[in-house]
């Protein structure tokens, strides 16, 4: 297996927050999965997600897998190129596998997010001591959610609740249940990017279209999240922002706040500027990181008015890897990499 | 300087390997039409081996709406993000001319590749 011609040179333990593990097969979850749906499997197409063939194809070309399994679902490749080439002190497992995003068939939404997890903590969690895990859920039905989130979430190295950006609005007061419980749980709410994410027109005619616009979708949800309260009625609530950069951030709380400013008469609950609930309650993953200048990128940085927000990932293992070792400006201060890399992460996520 | 890598018939066209010369490591790359090129291995970008892309073709500047495919065998693509590189010049296809691959220039002596730096 290849992997960058450069040598280990990061000077700090990283925490990866965000990995993407997988299953080769979807029967691998039949274990774990009760009649009626256990019988469903067996006509499994998916829910057509992605409204995309990717052009390029989704995953490094040195993450492929001879047997031509999907990338990331052999665990000895993963360790090889992730957790022991870079000095990974964790990584949080995000998979990709989310029927959160599912239009139709909650109940079968909801034994697939159970029967992953339970997956999950077998396969990936309980082999590795680097690996954190993540509850997958079916916000669809939220009192399923917030059960299935009380199953697990006494689980050591569980540290969080994923819930997908697609098209749901989890500001709403639908799923309130989920921050209430996540809260309770001393859980962080990690949100990261789903495949059935649109843009403000709907699917974009090319897939670099799609891909561009991303991080509209988690400018829609922080905005989303604030305005609805989520934060007032849950105020211990933490949200990490994964796979949606960072550099729109700054622009966004300016524009928050002055909106607020003539606005806050239709939201009495928001009580602080909402810049404020930015710096407070979220934090952002770095993939994909742009490539500015490095002094351009640090000015982006500075503007954020906090060197506490940013979370290192990498996404392995797909093709928009962010590598531990050239994504960053390796001229930024030491102080500020050692943030980044893994002091955010190991505060916001409270690890030892 | 000249560094004899291999005897011709170690390369088919359309193949590509990775060589160490002292201590860079260098792709070199038979293309699909029989010629030797080769370039330091290494994107310019975040550092991936190139040696791991593609040898591929890839599109052409064309009008909105129209695809032609070309190159084919003489563009090296990253495993990684995909950043693609002109085997003949190590120039990347985007034009950004700060990312480009040093390149090396590649003879056949005696039924020998050479490749000199």
């Amino acid at each position: 297996m290849g992997s960058s011609t450069e040598g280990k040179h990061t000077t700090f333990p990283l925490i990866d927050t965000d990995v993407h593990e997988r299953f080769a097969s979807i029967e691998q979850l039949l274990p774990y999965m009760k009649e009626p749906f256990r019988s469903y499997m067996s006509n499994w197409t998916g829910w057509g997600e992605l409204k995309y063939t990717h052009p390029i194809g989704g995953s490094r070309l040195d993450a492929l897998l001879p047997n031509g399994a999907v990338p990331g679902s052999d665990y000895d490749v993963l360790r090889e190129q992730l957790l022991d080439r870079y000095d990974m002190k964790y990584a949080m497992l995000t998979g990709l596998f989310y029927p959160a995003t599912m239009e139709a068939q909650f109940e079968l939404a909801a034994a697939l997010a159970s029967a992953y997890n339970d997956w999950m903590i077998e396969h990936w969690l309980e082999r590795d001591e680097r690996f954190l895990g993540s509850i997958h859920v079916a916000p669809q039905m939220v009192e399923t959610a917030v059960r299935e989130i009380e199953r697990l979430a006494d689980h050591p190295r569980i540290v969080q609740v994923l819930l997908p950006i697609g098209t749901a609005p989890y500001g709403d007061p639908h799923y309130h249940p989920i921050f209430e419980a996540a809260e309770r749980h001393n859980l962080v709410v990690a949100m990261h990017q789903g495949n059935s994410v649109q843009s403000p027109f709907g699917t974009p005619r090319y897939y670099i279209e799609w891909h561009i616009v991303l991080s509209q979708a988690f400018m829609s949800m922080a905005v989303n999240l604030i305005m609805n309260g989520v934060f007032d009625k849950y105020p211990r609530t933490r949200i990490a922002m994964l796979e949606g950069g960072f550099s729109w951030v700054p622009s966004l709380m300016w524009r928050m706040d002055q909106n607020y400013k003539s606005l806050r008469m239709e939201v009495p609950w928001v009580k602080r500027m909402p810049s404020d609930y930015i710096k407070t309650h979220f934090r952002f993953a770095t993939q994909p990181i742009e490539d500015p200048s490095p002094a351009d990128m640090l000015k982006m940085v500075e503007l954020m008015g906090s060197d506490e927000l940013l979370l290192f990932s990498t996404d392995y293992p797909h093709w928009d890897f962010d590598s531990p070792e050239r994504s960053l400006p390796t001229s930024f201060p030491d102080s500020l990499k050692r943030k980044i890399f893994y002091e955010n992460a190991r505060d916001f996520y409270q690890l030892t | 300087m000249k560094h004899v890598v291999c005897k011709v018939e170690e390369m088919e066209p359309g193949s590509k390997r990775s060589i160490r010369i002292g201590s860079r490591e260098v792709v070199l790359v038979m293309t699909g039409s029989g010629e030797y090129c080769a370039m330091r291995n290494v994107c310019p970008h975040q550092g991936a081996r190139l040696s791991d892309g593609e040898l591929t073709g890839t599109t052409l500047p064309s009008c909105a709406g129209e695809y032609t495919y070309g190159k084919e065998g003489g563009v090296l693509r990253c495993p990684w993000h995909r950043w693609e590189f002109d085997v003949s010049n190590g120039q990347s296809l985007f034009p950004d001319p700060r990312s480009r691959v040093k390149s090396y220039e590649v003879t056949v002596e005696d039924g020998h590749i050479v490749l000199h730096d």
